[in-house]
């Protein structure tokens, strides 16, 4: 537990340093200029909004496959994360939107990965219309982690699809690391400081979110066994 | 197993048959939609990719309004509890999945012959928009199952079915309406469609198998 | 959703439009049309002043970045400043709290 506390911390010096180096030490890309390092911040926003959702429903799965009561409260971090997940969702498409509407002129397109992220969005919707309406019912959790779940396990199949329906008009040199046309190495190190200080940021909200609610359901039971 | 899926079976197909409260809501719901479709459209015919829109949106919206009645009637009338105790959960779900898939025969059954007859829709290629349409029901039904199942314990909130619904079914949604659009007007369409949501319908329904009795038993 | 998380929204939010907005005027205008997507007559038009100064090889230096580069650094720090408080408000009341083992 202490190693986690002192790992997310780690957030202090990452964050700063990658605003530094986005600005600073990366050099503008050639085609998209300034405007590029946007990236620094939309790339890896995106990153978490898909950990945050995977470690949703992994954590899920140790849930609901749990016989010995060894993670009992592990709906609650689904929940969590799929909150901050669903912030880190909403913040991708934003930035991502603006990015877009600079280098591509519009808003929004329908690129491949703006629908999957969509897709992502409207399953957090649902995940979240869920759990609000089963609200003070003992199955929530259940319920809740066996949707995540069922949702997840259908995401396999809009990356097989979605690219066969929209064409891309993503920058792929920019995002893949094969193709490195756009990406010298201090754009490229300076991505991984960014990737590593928004993971760091999602894992210390997540560990403050998780510490609140163990509290809360320390002060639930005990307020329960005065009654 | 067998017994039990059986007789459960026989028991929801006489308290639907009873009542028909279900199948009149989505069959009504269908014809509504397409015919005010087609009125307002003034009897302008639409291309062949709209047309196959329109079909699957009226009847997604026509599921949705009938499939999560299944379970949430047995919420509703209070026999969850004992079905709970006395049938074994995997008899449930395969009682209530074909329930489901017949249920959802027969409003394919009443929406495509309405919609091929209002909206004036000239199919190119019969058998492949027989086998697109019933591949689409099969999908949507066999995703539903469970997510009716978990709106039921959610205190069968209506429009919460649509929303949990809809981000499962949009690959189903998407590959049916081309398969369909394919039916109605390309030169020789390919069979690979259909065998996505075949596939799409056979992979959901492990899953929701095996992830049924989170939901359905209680602790 | 509870407040903190509310907050949370707001200021990632913040975070997300600081960091973005500003680099679009920042951004060379020429440049950011990107290989010849969406080339629009107005942007054209608005890119013919920043023309001559290309050829003249003297790329006037921009203080825009840094002002971005501020902003986004002191919004940072606001973020920073408020998960530190509450980091230490949950860990004061985590040491109040006898928790059972």
């Amino acid at each position: 537990m202490k190693i986690i506390s002192a790992a997310v911390k780690s957030v202090y010096i990452l964050m700063p340093a990658a605003i530094v180096m986005a600005f600073l030490w990366a050099p503008p890309a050639q085609v998209l200029g300034d405007s590029s390092r946007i990236m620094y911040f939309h790339v890896p926003i995106a990153w978490v909004s898909i950990l945050a959702f995977v470690v949703a429903g992994i954590v899920s799965i140790l849930f609901l496959a749990d016989r010995k009561g060894s993670f009992v409260m592990f709906d609650g971090i689904a929940y969590n994360s799929a909150v901050a997940g669903l912030v880190f969702t909403v913040l991708t498409v934003i930035t991502g939107s603006i990015w877009a509407r600079i280098s591509w002129g519009v808003f929004w397109n329908w690129d491949p990965r703006e629908t999957s992220i969509v897709i992502i969005l409207l399953i957090y919707i649902a995940y979240f219309s869920i759990q609000g309406a089963m609200a003070h019912n003992d199955n929530r959790g259940r319920i809740g982690s066996a949707y995540l779940i069922l949702a997840m396990i259908t995401l396999p199949f809009f990356a097989f699809l979605v690219p066969r329906i929209y064409p891309s008009l993503h920058p792929d040199p920019i995002i893949n690391a094969d193709r490195t046309i756009f990406l010298d190495d201090r754009m490229r190190s300076t991505l991984a400081v960014a990737i590593a200080s928004f993971t760091a940021l999602y894992c210390y909200i997540l560990h403050i979110m998780n510490r609140m609610m163990k509290l809360q359901n320390h002060i639930e039971e005990t307020s329960h066994e005065a009654d | 197993m067998g017994n039990d899926v059986l007789r459960n079976l026989r028991k929801d197909f006489l308290v639907e048959f009873r009542s028909r409260f279900a199948l009149n809501v989505s069959a009504s719901f269908a014809a509504i939609v397409t015919i005010a479709i087609s009125l307002t459209a003034g009897g302008v015919p639409f291309s062949p990719k709209v047309q196959a829109i329109v079909l699957w949106i009226v009847i997604f919206f026509s599921a949705m309004n009938g499939l999560s009645h299944i379970f949430v009637r047995e919420e509703d009338q209070g026999t969850a509890l004992f079905l709970r105790t006395a049938v074994n959960v995997d008899s449930v779900f395969v009682s209530k999945f074909i329930f489901n898939q017949a249920f959802m025969a027969v409003i394919l059954a009443v929406v495509t012959p309405l919609y091929l007859f209002f909206l004036q829709v000239q199919v190119l290629h019969v058998a492949h928009f027989i086998f697109s349409v019933a591949a689409g029901g099969v999908s949507i039904a066999a995703a539903t199952t469970i997510l009716a199942a978990m709106v039921a314990k959610a205190g069968g909130k209506g429009s919460l079915f649509t929303i949990i619904s809809f981000p499962i079914l949009l690959p189903v949604l998407w590959i049916s309406i081309s398969s369909t659009s394919a039916a109605l007007n390309a030169p020789s369409p390919t069979g690979g469609n259909l065998l996505f949501l075949l596939a799409f319908s056979g992979f959901i329904s492990v899953i929701s198998f095996l992830l049924f009795r989170f939901v359905w038993l209680e602790d | 959703m509870r407040p903190i998380n509310i907050a949370c929204c707001i200021l990632l939010l913040l975070l997300a439009t600081g960091a973005a907005i500003p680099v679009e005027k920042a951004g060379d205008k020429s440049a950011t049309l990107a290989a010849g997507q969406c080339l629009h007559a107005q942007d054209m038009h608005k890119n013919t002043p920043a023309d001559p100064r290309e050829a003249e090889n003297k790329p006037e230096p921009s203080t825009t970045l840094y002002h971005v580069m501020g902003v986004v650094l002191f919004i940072w720090i606001g973020i920073a400043i408020f998960l530190f408080r509450l980091d230490r408000r949950v860990a004061r009341l985590e040491n109040r709290i006898p928790f059972k083992k």
